[in-house]
């Protein structure tokens, strides 16, 4: 206890000191914490954005289909109907839709965009995917009327509002080509740029009929209980119902979670160089106290003091500074990942860019309590780290040689 | 002593050729087109202009050399950005090879028919040319004195345009407009041969328009600058090695 009073009473006599090196530490603190929210709060987005509107829990394919560069109707499953009354009645499926997926010009007018053109179920889709719950304008696709619902950045490129008629040009499975002229009676804003910008989405049998393939289908979407039962909920429907490519969504999200993963390594050594940074400060703030304080250590040597107690006296101001440092970081990075959180980071800058995440508009970083404890901890452990070499100088010295020379 | 039947005679000769009038039957008219439009084999040169709606013009140079519907090679001359990109077609398998990153990619199945550069003609049009006889029903939908409109409907929905109506020039045998339809019957392109020559007995066209008709103000022009038919290609010409020399 002794140890720890002392500590602190000698970081309140250079207060100055302590407040710079403290300040360094809890910006480097601060930065860390932000950044993780901001990395955790784009990865909640990402698989937020791509199991409700893209890779579902669970997926099953044609074989071969996921083989494919560009997949397209070259690989389709068949008999869709007699898979979904299978899947109906599976434990664990608490839902199941087919979907038919196929490229495709959008044209209006004079003008004629690449697009994907995705046929869902009117009834099933909704309880796999919020893709139909999406529309912000108009109205969904409510049954197998041959309507069309258009993502609003695809429908801002080709200046398209609801009522407006659009054709679709694609290329059937067996390879002529189809064409319908559909009105457009719906806008979609889903905040994943997969929806926005590159899909149109069609009833389903519209969709089979253009692709030449009655009763067929590019996937089955799954939803299960919990989202990480998926994997366990793929390798069982393998083990039930052979013959399809099951697929659980961290397979399907593969680029997102390599790109992910990346960037917490880019993160990491960013952290890396600031706690660099932030230790050298601290290292250098306490071997100046042990050098300007040789005398004082003798003389608390020659009182009786242990030299294990002058080694911790100076342990401890470097973890005291490390705990103002980080309580200060917990407190100014929490409130700036709050603020953040509720008004986002604009990616407006990045227009139709791809940023490589299924982002689109804001990114909304979360405060997740494990990454502030644990950069919290770091910011202890950093500066107990950097003061053990100036305590085990300071628990070392020569009581006369402190005494007489003035050095350790 | 053999008397002539003035109007008998008149009767047989107009018989005669009201019989030669008819005797082309759409398989005969398309029989003819085909040998006039098919390339067993052939080396060309040529350039094609893609028109955009917004009023984008791109302009694409490229040579090829085609042996019926089995086996293509194209080159990019311009431009500069495109020189070098070759695509080799074999069967029903496409590479395209790009120079500049010394790298090939295979296409296959769908991606075959998509449009080169965004135009109206895709990597098969530029390297196959098969005979529509082999891949169409004929039927004569209407004749007038220089022109017969034959209609084609295909055996199945393999082809891009299972419907199309020709417009065909008596005299030479030739397309003059075609109209592309898609698996519902319903227009989506049109071809205009707006200059053709003659080479030998065969007359090819040298200026080809296709253009949209579901996008405003799309075409594509193809200019053949030079052509040389029934060319004998060495074995190796329709190799990766050649694509990727």
């Amino acid at each position: 206890m002794i140890a720890i009073r002392l500590a602190w009473r000698n970081l309140q006599r250079n207060r100055r000191r302590t407040v710079l090196t403290s300040s360094a530490l809890a910006i480097g603190l601060t930065v860390l914490i932000v950044q993780l929210g901001l990395l955790d709060g784009t990865d909640q987005q990402s698989i937020n954005n791509l199991v409700a509107y893209d890779v579902a829990h669970v997926k099953a394919f044609a074989p071969g289909y996921m083989d494919q560069d560009l997949p397209g109707l070259d690989h389709t499953l068949s008999g869709v109907d007699s898979l979904l009354s299978l899947l109906d009645g599976t434990r664990d499926v608490v839902a199941a839709t087919a979907r038919l997926e196929m490229s495709g010009m959008l044209i209006h007018g004079g003008e004629e965009l690449f697009t994907r053109v995705v046929g869902v179920d009117p009834v099933r889709d909704g309880d796999v995917f919020g893709t139909l719950r999406a529309v912000v304008e108009g109205r969904s696709i409510q049954d197998e009327t041959p309507v069309a619902l258009v993502g609003d950045r695809l429908a801002s490129d080709i200046g398209l509002g609801v009522g407006d008629i659009v054709t679709l040009l694609v290329r059937s499975a067996p390879g002529a080509l189809n064409t319908r002229t559909l009105p457009v009676v719906g806008i979609l804003s889903s905040g994943h740029p997969k929806v926005d910008q590159f899909a149109v989405y069609v009833p389903l049998s519209l969709a089979c009929d253009m692709a030449l393939l009655p009763d067929a289908a590019t996937e089955i979407a799954i939803r299960t209980e919990r989202l990480k039962d998926s994997e366990l909920v793929s390798r069982t429907l393998a083990r039930i119902i052979p013959g399809p490519d099951w697929r659980a969504w961290d397979d399907l999200a593969g680029d997102f979670i390599r790109l992910a993963r990346m960037k917490r390594t880019a993160q990491g050594i960013i952290i890396a160089v600031l706690a660099l940074l932030a230790a050298v400060g601290i290292a250098n703030t306490m071997i100046m106290a042990v050098h300007e304080r040789t005398r004082e250590i003798g003389t608390l040597r020659a009182f009786g003091f242990s030299s294990s107690l002058i080694g911790r006296i100076f342990l401890w101001e470097g973890m005291l500074i490390g705990l103002i440092a980080g309580s200060a970081a917990v407190i100014i990075g929490v409130a700036v990942v709050s603020y953040l959180g509720v008004h986002g980071i604009s990616l407006e800058a990045y227009g139709d860019m791809d940023i490589g995440y299924p982002i689109r508009d804001a990114i909304y970083p979360v405060i997740n309590a494990g990454s502030v404890i644990s950069s919290f901890i770091f910011g202890l452990v950093l500066s107990l780290l950097a003061s053990w070499g100036a305590s085990r100088r300071a628990a070392r010295g020569q009581v006369v040689r402190a005494l007489r020379e003035g050095s350790l | 002593m053999v008397t002539i039947h003035i109007p008998l005679l008149l009767s047989l000769l107009l018989l005669c050729s009201m019989v030669t009038l008819h005797a082309q039957t759409a398989e005969e008219w398309l029989q003819r087109v085909d040998r006039h439009m098919v390339l067993a084999s052939a080396e060309y040169r040529a350039t094609m202009t893609v028109h955009l709606p917004r009023g984008v013009e791109r302009l694409f140079r490229f040579e090829g050399k085609v042996v019926g519907d089995r086996l293509g090679m194209m080159e990019f001359l311009e431009p500069p950005r495109q020189k070098g990109t070759r695509y080799l077609k074999r069967e029903n398998n496409l590479w395209i090879y790009f120079p500049r990153q010394d790298r090939t990619m295979q296409i296959q199945g769908h991606m075959l028919r998509q449009g080169v550069q965004g135009g109206d003609l895709s990597f098969e049009d530029l390297t196959e040319s098969g005979a529509m006889l082999d891949r169409y029903r004929a039927t004569i939908s209407r004749e007038t004195d220089t022109t017969v409109i034959i209609l084609l409907e295909s055996n199945d929905m393999t082809v891009s345009y299972p419907y199309r109506e020709l417009l065909v020039d008596r005299r030479s045998s030739l397309p003059i407009r075609i109209v592309n339809s898609d698996a519902g019957n319903r227009p989506i392109k049109e071809v205009a041969m707006l200059k053709t020559e003659r080479f030998g007995d065969r007359i090819y066209p040298v200026l080809t328009e296709i253009r949209s008709l579901l996008v405003e103000n799309k075409w594509t022009r193809f200019e053949i600058e030079d052509i040389r038919f029934g060319v004998e290609f060495p074995p190796e010409t329709f190799t990766r090695k050649m694509l990727e020399r």
